[in-house]
C-alpha cells in the first residue's frame, strides 16, 4: 500500500524533475554515440555489439522519459474500469510503457551480443529465455496492469546474469590481467551505484525517504551512467577484440626465405606450398625495404583488398600473419610471438639442418597467443 | 525553498536543458580532442579550443537569458542574470578568435584587422556593466560583436576552402551546425520582442530550441573522432609520387616533393636514391604478382603498404584506360593525403585523356616522361 501520491509535488519537485530529465537525455545521447560508433566502423563486416549497446541505452532513456511523464504529470488514482482493464491508473500505463521499452532495448542488446558470441551456454540461449520472459510479462500485463512486478524482477535477474557473464567474457579478451581486473571492478562499482540509485527511486522507498531519497537516487544513477559510458567508450571496439577470428595464417620465415614454422587458423584447404608462400613474402619484404630504405628490423603492413599481411622482421627470423583486417593487436601479438620464438630457438636456428620438426613445439605457443 | 512552476514554464526549461547539456559536452569534448592531439604539435589544432570555447559560452550565455525570462522576477537579480548571460555570449566570439589569431592563420585572415575587431568587441562588455543591459548605447554597441561574429564565419569559410577530404567534410558539418545554432539566436530576439508586446512566445521559443539542438547535434556528429588538423601541413608529409605504366614498366611521371639539395659528396646516396626509385616501375606489379601466386586476395589490388617510417598509398587507372599505378609515398597515413592521391589520379586522367589512349605509341616513341612533364603545372597548382 503506497502512501505517497502522484503526480509528485512540493519544493523538491523541480530539481528532481530536472535531474531525471538530464538522466533520460544522457542515456539517449549515449545511445546515439554508440549508433554513430556502429555506423563508423572501418571493417568489412560490421560488429553489431555496438548497436546492442545503443539499444540498451535507448531502452533506459525511454524508461526514464516515461517515468517523468508518469510520476510528474499523471495521476495514480485507480479507476474502475480503466481502459481494457478491470482497474488501473494512467500512471501505471505510462510506467508499463517505459518498462516495455527497456525490455525491447535489452532484448535487442542480448540478441546482438549473442549473434557474435556464445555467453555461458549455446548461442541465443539468453535471447530465447529473455524473449520468453517478455512474452510472460505481456500476458500478465494484459491480465492485470498492476500485477507485473514479479515478471519484471525475473527479467532483471535474467539480464543481470547475462550481463555479468558478458563482462567476464569481454574482460578475458583484454590484453593483460590488469586490464581484466580493472575493467571488471569499475563496471561492477558502476552497476552497484546504478542499482543502489534505482532502489532509492522505486515507489516503496518514496514512503520511507520521501523526495529527498529520489533526488539522491537520481544523482547516484546519473553518476553511474556517466561512469558506465566512459567505461564502454574506453573499451576497444569489438572488431579489435575479435582479432583472433581475423587471423588466417601464421608464418615464421628465416632470413633466406625458408619457412621454419607455419600454422593455419582456418579450415580452408591449402593450395600453395608453405615454402612458396614464405619465399614470396620474403621477396616482397626485401623489395619493400629497398624501395623505402626502411630499417632492417621492424613492422610493416600490406593491404590488398580484403586481406592484410602483417610482417615483423626481427634479428634472426621474420614473422608474417595473413589476416582479414588490419588490427594493432595482431601486430602487437606477432611481435611478442616472434621475440619469444627467437629467444627459445636462437641456438636451433643458428645450427638448423633443415628439419622443421624442431620448431613444431611452437604450435602450442602459437595456439595460446593467436587462438580464440 | 524552490518554487513550483507552471507546466509550460517547466517544459520550456527542460527543453532548453538539452542544448545546455549538448553544448557543455561538446565544449569539453573539443578541449579533450585538443589535448589528445597535442602531440602532433600542429598550431592550427587550436581551432578545437576555439570551437570548445564558442559552444560553451554561447549556449550557457543563452541559458542565463532563458532562466531570466522564465523564472526570475526580482529586478536586481534579473539585471544580474542578464549581465552574466550577455557577458558569456559576447565572450564566445572573442575567445574563438583569440585562440586562432596566430601567425599560421595569416593565410586565412588579416591578422591585424582581426585583432582590432576582437579587442573592440570588449566595448559592449564594458558598456553592459557601466550602463546596464537595457541602455540603447549598449544595444547599439552589440554591432561590434556582430562584426566579430562575421570574422569568425569568414575564417571558417576560408578554412573549409583550404581543406581536403575528411577534414573538409567535418569542417563543413561543423559550420552548418554552427549556423543553425546561430539561427536560434534570431528566434531568441523574436521571443524577447514577442514577450515585450504581449504576444505568445512559446512557438518561437520551441522553434529556436529545435534549431539549436539540430545544430549542436550536427556539430556533435562532426566532432566525433575529429582527426588532427594537418591542413596546410599535410604537404610536409609528401615524399614522392610515381605514376607508372604497368604494361611497359615505365615511369610516366615522377615528382620528388622533398626537393632536397644534394651536396656533391652525397652523389653515391643520390645514385642509390635513383636506383631505389627505378625499383618502383616493376616492384608494385612484381609484389602483386607474387601475392596473387600465393592466393592472397586475387580479385583485389594492393591499396596500402606501411613500411615503418613511410607509407605507399596506391591507386590504379580508371576502367577503359591502360593499366597505370599511382604510388604516393608519404610519411603519415592522413585522410587529406589519400584525398590528394585520388585528386592526382583524377587530374592526370582528365589532363591526358588522348595521350593515355595512345600510350603504346607514346612509349614506342621513347622518353614518355617528356610527354607528361607538363603535369608539373597541374601539380604546382594543386599544391598551391
Amino acid at each position: 500500500m503506497m502512501f505517497y501520491t502522484f503526480p509528485i509535488s512540493g519544493p523538491l519537485r523541480f530539481p528532481a524533475l530536472v535531474l531525471e530529465w538530464i538522466l533520460a537525455f544522457i542515456c539517449f545521447e549515449v545511445g546515439v554515440v554508440f549508433l554513430v560508433k556502429y555506423r563508423r566502423q572501418q571493417v568489412s563486416k560490421r560488429y553489431k555489439q555496438e548497436l546492442g549497446h545503443a539499444t540498451l541505452f535507448f531502452g533506459f532513456s525511454a524508461l526514464w522519459f516515461s517515468f517523468i511523464v508518469s510520476d510528474y504529470y499523471l495521476s495514480d488514482t485507480i479507476t474502475f474500469p480503466f481502459l481494457i482493464w478491470q482497474h488501473g491508473a494512467p500512471r501505471d500505463l505510462a510506467t508499463s510503457v517505459g518498462y516495455f521499452s527497456l525490455m525491447i532495448g535489452t532484448f535487442l542488446f542480448i540478441t546482438f551480443i549473442e549473434q557474435h558470441q556464445a555467453v555461458i551456454f549455446k548461442r541465443f540461449t539468453f535471447t530465447i529465455i529473455f524473449g520468453g520472459l517478455i512474452a510472460l510479462y505481456i500476458y500478465i500485463f494484459f491480465l492485470d496492469i498492476e500485477g507485473t512486478t514479479y515478471a519484471n524482477l525475473s527479467l532483471v535477474a535474467a539480464f543481470a546474469v547475462f550481463f555479468l557473464a558478458f563482462l567476464v567474457d569481454l574482460s578475458k579478451r583484454m590484453k593483460t590481467r590488469r586490464d581484466v581486473a580493472s575493467t571488471l571492478s569499475r563496471f561492477l562499482a558502476s552497476f552497484l551505484l546504478l542499482a543502489g540509485g534505482y532502489l532509492l527511486t522505486i515507489d516503496a522507498m518514496l514512503d520511507v525517504t520521501g523526495l529527498v531519497g529520489r533526488v539522491v537516487g537520481s544523482i547516484m544513477q546519473l553518476a553511474a551512467f556517466i561512469g558506465i559510458t566512459i567505461l564502454f567508450l574506453r573499451l576497444p571496439s569489438f572488431s579489435m577484440l575479435d582479432w583472433h577470428k581475423q587471423i588466417e595464417d601464421l608464418y615464421v620465415i628465416d632470413k633466406s626465405g625458408v619457412c621454419l614454422f607455419q600454422k593455419s587458423f582456418t579450415s580452408k584447404p591449402k593450395v600453395v606450398d608453405d615454402n612458396l608462400v614464405s619465399s614470396a613474402i620474403s621477396s616482397v619484404n626485401l623489395i619493400l625495404k629497398e624501395m623505402t630504405a626502411a630499417e632492417e628490423q621492424g613492422q610493416s603492413t600490406i593491404k590488398r583488398g580484403d586481406k592484410t599481411i602483417t610482417m615483423f622482421s626481427s634479428e634472426l627470423v621474420n614473422g608474417v600473419v595473413i589476416s582479414k583486417e588490419e588490427n594493432y593487436l595482431i601486430s602487437y601479438n606477432l611481435k611478442n610471438f616472434i621475440q619469444t620464438f627467437e629467444a627459445i630457438y636462437r641456438g636451433v636456428i643458428a645450427t638448423w639442418n633443415g628439419d622443421t620438426k624442431a620448431f613444431e613445439p611452437a604450435a602450442a605457443m602459437a595456439d595460446k597467443i593467436f587462438s580464440s | 525553498m524552490i518554487a513550483q512552476y507552471a507546466p509550460i514554464i517547466e517544459i520550456q526549461f527542460l527543453a532548453y536543458t538539452i542544448p545546455v547539456i549538448l553544448g557543455a559536452e561538446l565544449g569539453i569534448y573539443f578541449f579533450y580532442q585538443y589535448r589528445k592531439s597535442r602531440f602532433t604539435k600542429l598550431p592550427l589544432n587550436r581551432i578545437l579550443l576555439s570551437y570548445g570555447w564558442f559552444t560553451l559560452f554561447m549556449v550557457n550565455g543563452a541559458f542565463f537569458q532563458v532562466v531570466n525570462r522564465l523564472m526570475i522576477i526580482d529586478p536586481v537579480v534579473k539585471e544580474l542574470f542578464a549581465q552574466i548571460g550577455f557577458t558569456a555570449i559576447f565572450l564566445a566570439p572573442i575567445g574563438f578568435m583569440a585562440f586562432i589569431l596566430i601567425k599560421e592563420s595569416r593565410k586565412l585572415i588579416n591578422l591585424k584587422l582581426a585583432w582590432v575587431i576582437t579587442i573592440a568587441s570588449f566595448t559592449p562588455l564594458v558598456l553592459l556593466f557601466l550602463l546596464g543591459s537595457k541602455n540603447r548605447v549598449f544595444m547599439a554597441s552589440i554591432s561590434i560583436t556582430a562584426l566579430n561574429a562575421i570574422s569568425v564565419i569568414t575564417y571558417q569559410l576560408r578554412m573549409i576552402r583550404a581543406s581536403l577530404g575528411n577534414i573538409h567534410k567535418r569542417l563543413v558539418q561543423l559550420f552548418t551546425g554552427e549556423i543553425l545554432a546561430l539561427l536560434a539566436l534570431g528566434f531568441a530576439f523574436i521571443v524577447v520582442f514577442a514577450s515585450n508586446i504581449g504576444a505568445p512566445t512559446e512557438p518561437f521559443f520551441f522553434t529556436g530550441v529545435g534549431f539549436l539542438i539540430t545544430g549542436l547535434l550536427i556539430m556533435f556528429y562532426a566532432s566525433n573522432d575529429f582527426p588532427p588538423f594537418y591542413e596546410f601541413d599535410w604537404k610536409n608529409n609528401l615524399l614522392k609520387l610515381f605514376i607508372i605504366d604497368q604494361a611497359h614498366n615505365q615511369f610516366l611521371y615522377v615528382r620528388d616533393f622533398s626537393q632536397k639539395a644534394r651536396p656533391a659528396h652525397a652523389s653515391r646516396d643520390a645514385e642509390r636514391d635513383d636506383l631505389r626509385d627505378k625499383l618502383f616501375t616493376g616492384a608494385i606489379s612484381g609484389i602483386e604478382a607474387m601475392l596473387e601466386t600465393i592466393s592472397i586476395s586475387s580479385k583485389q589490388r594492393l591499396s596500402e603498404i606501411d613500411q615503418g617510417g613511410s607509407f605507399i598509398l596506391l591507386d590504379y587507372s580508371s576502367e577503359g584506360l591502360p593499366p597505370i599505378t599511382y604510388a604516393l609515398v608519404v610519411t603519415k597515413d592522413l585522410s587529406s593525403l589519400r584525398h590528394f592521391g585520388k585528386a592526382i589520379k583524377a587530374q592526370f586522367e582528365a589532363f591526358f585523356p588522348g595521350v593515355l589512349k595512345n600510350l603504346d605509341a607514346v612509349i614506342k616513341a621513347g622518353k614518355p616522361e617528356r610527354a607528361f612533364q607538363s603535369f608539373d603545372i597541374v601539380m604546382n597548382s594543386m599544391l598551391g
